[in-house]
């Protein structure tokens, strides 16, 4: 082929490519955040988990340590109605590990996957997560929207049932004024954990969400949801049913919030174990009221305890990482995958959105709070003090709502009972900011919970001789906050 | 040779006809009276400069002044009840009348679109008097001097017309456009503040415009004439953001402010007056969001949509009315998707339907039909603003690390008298999910072919972020507002006001 040729042709190749460049036109959609956060604890320490005050000697030396998180999200979008989602997160300590294991001579370490590392002297590590993957697209000629694959879920009941990452398939319709979700979601399949050969998808953690919200007005929207969950990964599988309703209203300037909702469930029993009924509560009432430069907000929970005395289970069940324990799936103290965030508050319980980094710890980590249920009050007020400045102060008061005999093994060393006093704590706590750009914030954030009865005389070096109590849980953070 | 002699004179003859033919009528139109009506001087204005601009065409040159004119056209415009008339007599220079034309409608809905009927008829008449009337046609050719060469030269103008030729920059040194001193275009000094936002009042009797500018939370309101005065200004709670800023004149020629207002994530807007060459606030703590434009073209109304317990915004647009503190809701629009009281307008085709124009959230111009069912979608996106709102995001904060969600206002979309729609553009290298920072804006000008959108004129780029703009239809000027210099830590950053008068 002569050379004029050749180039004819490429030219002509490189002319179609171009003509079909906006046929497969795709938008670009990057979103993102980067958190660091300078902490001086002696409860946050880098990890997730309960805050054991009775865990802890009288006087704790305080933890200091930077951490950091990216997230990055990265939307393909070929239209309106179809795009491919993507989150992405790196979470570091400084100083913690990098350039192949923690600990060479350490297998265990070295084994690692290298999760939350990279924050060691000359950094390179595999620290990438993919937090979220999954297609999102509408349904033609329908008013149904699918996301399919690994997605972010959060339950109509404020998160306190459900709030993780998890793979599944949920749509939601849009019919008039109503929205109504339906998703099936499968949390773990146990054949990745059996030795022996098992077919998959038999032996499943699998969620159902079912929820309604419908605009009655512009400030009134009502709502209700059902959940299943179902364990069946061992021989003694869980049913769990989760009912609930929910409101959003708006009275003049006050908008109020809440829910109702009830559980009915059972786990089965063997030959070995004795089966349980499942029967919780969980109630929630929010008000936000602008007032002055800024919002007054109040909130109340409450969710139901068990006394541990029977085979009636009346706490509220919300759901946690329960890798290859079912057992621990509910009322354990694994990982939490739930929340709540009216209280604003940053060591009394998970509220995440006073997090948002790898140190995730609270005194009532999940709101099952071991099977003993909650009574949470708070309240806070939001101050814009310039349009760059914001200062928040919140406090919040816990109980238990019923003393469990099985899973409270705090006990006063000097009676060697546990309390009788139902009082957790009270978190008082401040946050102030400042807006250096519109995306990036400087923030100091500060918590200090004066631990309550249900704590007394329990530090761990306490004896009945020498009775001590444990330490009050603070901290302190300095954070820098980009979010785009 | 005589044959040859005579191909130069039928030649001649061939291009005389032509000229003769290609000669257009020289209007003007003289008044349009006004009776029945309030704000007699504006609607006089308004119905000539609309009535001139539906005359002009192929056959028709409406001319700035009755010397230059073959004929004068004066009118009357009478209300009684919803019922008008507009009445049009044409005359000679030299006062002899010619024709007459009229046209009623029932409702001030109608009104423009009759002008322009009215406009019409009076083309065919005139076509045919003069095409019919050698002795007229002559007179006018008469009259008629040859187009100065430069009339075919290309303006200096920031308006750059689709069918525009620009002729290639003879030198090596490419002079920037902006340098020059366009025809038409006025540029207002450094004003202080970023403002986000503008709005256009009254036109004042010594020829002064108001102009109202909105930064953050401040209000400013300045008098337009040969600079930009400021006559006073007025600063919102610290917990209050500006959304959007509007301005409607009422039935007793008072002009309402409409500032929609956020503070903590709720509405609450409000409604200034200028007393006295201060701004007075007469309404607080209204839930809607509002803004005042010409629906199709129309005329200007006020608008509001509400925000929902969970949407930010809920249901319709409707059209409203103000009494003191109370708003009513007069006449539901429905939305098509990702219409909101700030994306959307309509325009009329010119088979009468009435078609629905949106700039959805990825910047993309849709236009739907009647029944709301996408018939256009643009290639190129529009729009785009740094101006936002936060919301609490309770169900996204564990995944986004951050407690709000970013709701981004978006510019106006304007339809002319004439049907044109005009929307701005801003464009800039660092737009990356909420981190917006748009370096350059224009505004364009199009018109539905009947398929499509298409482009009549753009505006030549600023070279600064366009937060605003605004169409004045009475006096075809365009009023853009550029941000020279963003708000910094302990600064207020800095604006222009850029008008540029739209032949």
């Amino acid at each position: 082929m002569s050379l004029k040729k050749t180039v004819a042709i490429a030219t002509a190749v490189g002319a179609m490519a171009a003509i079909s460049v906006p046929a497969m036109a795709m938008e670009n959609e990057i979103h993102g955040m980067y958190k660091l956060k300078y902490i001086v604890s002696d409860a946050d320490n880098g990890g997730a988990s309960y805050i054991t005050p009775n865990a802890s000697n009288e006087k704790l030396k305080a933890n200091n340590f930077f951490e950091q998180r990216a997230r990055l999200f990265y939307t393909a979008k070929a239209n309106d109605d179809l795009k491919l989602v993507t989150g992405f997160e790196i979470d570091s300590v400084f100083g913690d590990k990098a350039q192949g294991a923690i600990n060479p001579g350490n297998v265990a370490s070295g084994a690692l996957t290298y999760r939350n590392s990279g924050g060691a002297l000359e950094s390179d590590a595999v620290n990438l997560e993919t937090k979220h993957v999954y297609l999102d697209f509408k349904i033609p000629s329908t008013p149904t929207r699918v996301t399919a694959g690994i997605q972010p879920i959060k339950d109509a009941l404020k998160g306190v049932f459900f709030d993780a990452d998890v793979a599944g398939i949920n749509t939601v319709s849009k019919v008039g004024p109503a929205t109504i979700g339906l998703g099936y979601f499968r949390a773990y399949d146990q054949s990745y954990f059996m030795t022996a050969t098992t077919p998959k998808g038999m032996n499943n953690l699998d969620i159902v969400a079912l929820n309604a919200d419908v605009n009655l007005t512009k400030d009134l929207k009502v709502g209700a949801a059902y959940y299943l969950y179902s364990d069946n990964r061992d021989n003694t599988p869980t049913k769990l049913h989760t009912l609930g309703v929910n409101a959003d209203a708006k009275f003049g300037p006050l908008g109020v919030s809440g829910f109702a909702a009830m559980q009915q469930g059972v786990k089965g029993g063997s030959s070995t174990v004795a089966h349980t009924v499942y029967n919780g509560y969980a109630f929630n009432g929010a008000a936000k009221l602008a007032i002055g430069p800024g919002a007054l907000r109040t909130a109340l929970l409450f969710t139901s305890g068990d006394d541990g005395k029977d085979g009636i289970n009346t706490s509220w069940q919300s759901v946690n990482q329960s890798l290859n324990a079912p057992s621990t799936g509910l009322s354990g103290t694994a990982p939490a995958t739930n929340s709540y965030n009216d209280s604003n508050m940053m060591l009394l319980n998970r509220s995440v959105n006073m997090g948002g980094t790898s140190t995730d710890r609270a005194i009532i980590y999940d709101t099952n709070n071991r099977d003993q249920g909650v009574w949470l009050a708070s309240i806070g007020y939001d101050a814009t003090i310039t349009p760059k400045m914001y200062a928040s102060a919140n406090a919040g008061c816990a109980w238990v709502a019923k003393h469990n005999a099985v899973t409270n093994l705090i006990v006063d060393k000097a009676t060697g009972k546990p309390n009788g006093s139902n009082f957790q704590g009270t978190e008082i706590n401040l946050e102030t900011g400042y807006k250096m750009y519109d995306n990036l914030t400087a923030s100091v954030q500060a918590a200090y919970v004066i631990l309550g009865g249900y704590y007394k005389g329990s530090a761990a070096d306490s004896t009945a001789s020498a009775v001590k109590d444990p330490e009050n849980p603070y901290t302190a953070r300095v954070v820098l906050s980009y979010a785009f | 040779m005589k044959k040859l002699q005579i191909i130069p004179l039928v030649l001649m003859f061939i291009l005389c006809a032509v000229y003769a033919h290609a000669a257009q009528i020289k209007v003007f139109v003289t008044d349009i009276n006004a009776i029945g009506v309030q704000n007699k001087d504006e609607m006089k204005s308004t119905l000539r400069m609309l009535l001139s601009s539906r005359l002009n065409g192929d056959t028709i040159m409406v001319v700035g002044t009755a010397a230059e004119a073959d004929v004068l056209v004066s009118g009357t415009y009478v209300t009684i009840g919803k019922v008008f008339s507009v009445d049009a007599l044409v005359k000679t220079a030299a006062g002899k009348a010619l024709t007459r034309a009229f046209v009623q409608g029932e409702s001030q809905d109608e009104l423009i679109p009759s002008i322009g009927k009215l406009a019409n008829k009076l083309t065919v008449e005139l076509n045919k008097i003069y095409s019919g009337s050698p002795a007229l046609a002559g007179a006018v050719s008469a009259s008629t001097s040859p187009a100065p060469a430069s009339t075919l030269q290309t303006p200096k103008s920031d308006i750059i017309r689709n069918v525009q030729i620009v002729p290639a920059p003879a030198g090596e040194i490419i002079k920037a456009h902006d340098a020059e001193q366009a025809a038409g275009s006025w540029l207002s000094q450094r004003l202080n503040g970023a403002a986000n936002l503008m709005a256009v009042g009254k036109s004042l009797p010594d020829g002064s415009r108001e102009i109202f500018l909105a930064e953050a939370r401040r209000i400013s309101y300045y008098r337009q004439g040969q600079s930009m005065k400021l006559v006073s200004d007025t600063e919102l709670g610290v917990d209050d953001k500006i959304l959007s800023l509007d301005t409607l004149e009422g039935t007793d020629g008072v002009l309402d402010i409409y500032v929609t207002v956020i503070r903590a994530e709720e509405l609450a807007s409000q409604v200034w007056q200028v007393k006295g060459d201060k701004l007075v606030l007469v309404a607080d703590k209204l839930p809607w969001f509002f803004r005042s434009f010409r629906l199709a073209g129309g005329t200007k109304k006020l608008y509001a949509q509400a925000m929902g317990r969970t949407s930010d915004f809920f249901g319709n647009v409707a059209e409203a009315s103000r009494s003191g503190s109370h708003i009513t809701l007069v006449k539901t629009i429905p939305m098509p998707r990702y219409g909101n009281i700030y994306t959307f307008n309509q325009f009329r085709t010119n088979d009468g339907n009435m078609y629905t124009v949106v700039i959805n959230p990825d910047g993309y111009l849709i236009v739907y039909d009647q029944a709301l069912k996408e018939l256009w979608r643009s290639n190129d996106t529009f729009g785009g603003s740094e101006l936002y709102f936060l919301k609490v995001d309770d169900d996204n904060v564990r995944t986004t690390g951050n407690k709000y969600r970013w709701e981004f206002m978006n510019m106006r979309i304007q339809v002319t008298a004439k049907g044109d729609i005009l929307v701005g553009k801003n464009d800039g290298f660092w737009v990356l999910g909420n981190a917006r920072s748009y370096k350059k804006g224009s505004v364009l000008c199009m018109f539905w072919n009947g398929s499509s959108l298409e482009e009549k004129w753009h505006t030549r780029e600023t070279q600064n972020y366009l937060p605003d703009y605004y169409f004045d239809d009475n006096r075809n000027e365009l009023l853009m507002l550029q941000t020279v210099q963003r708000p910094g830590v302990s600064t207020r950053g800095a604006s222009s006001l850029a008008i540029k008068k739209v032949e």
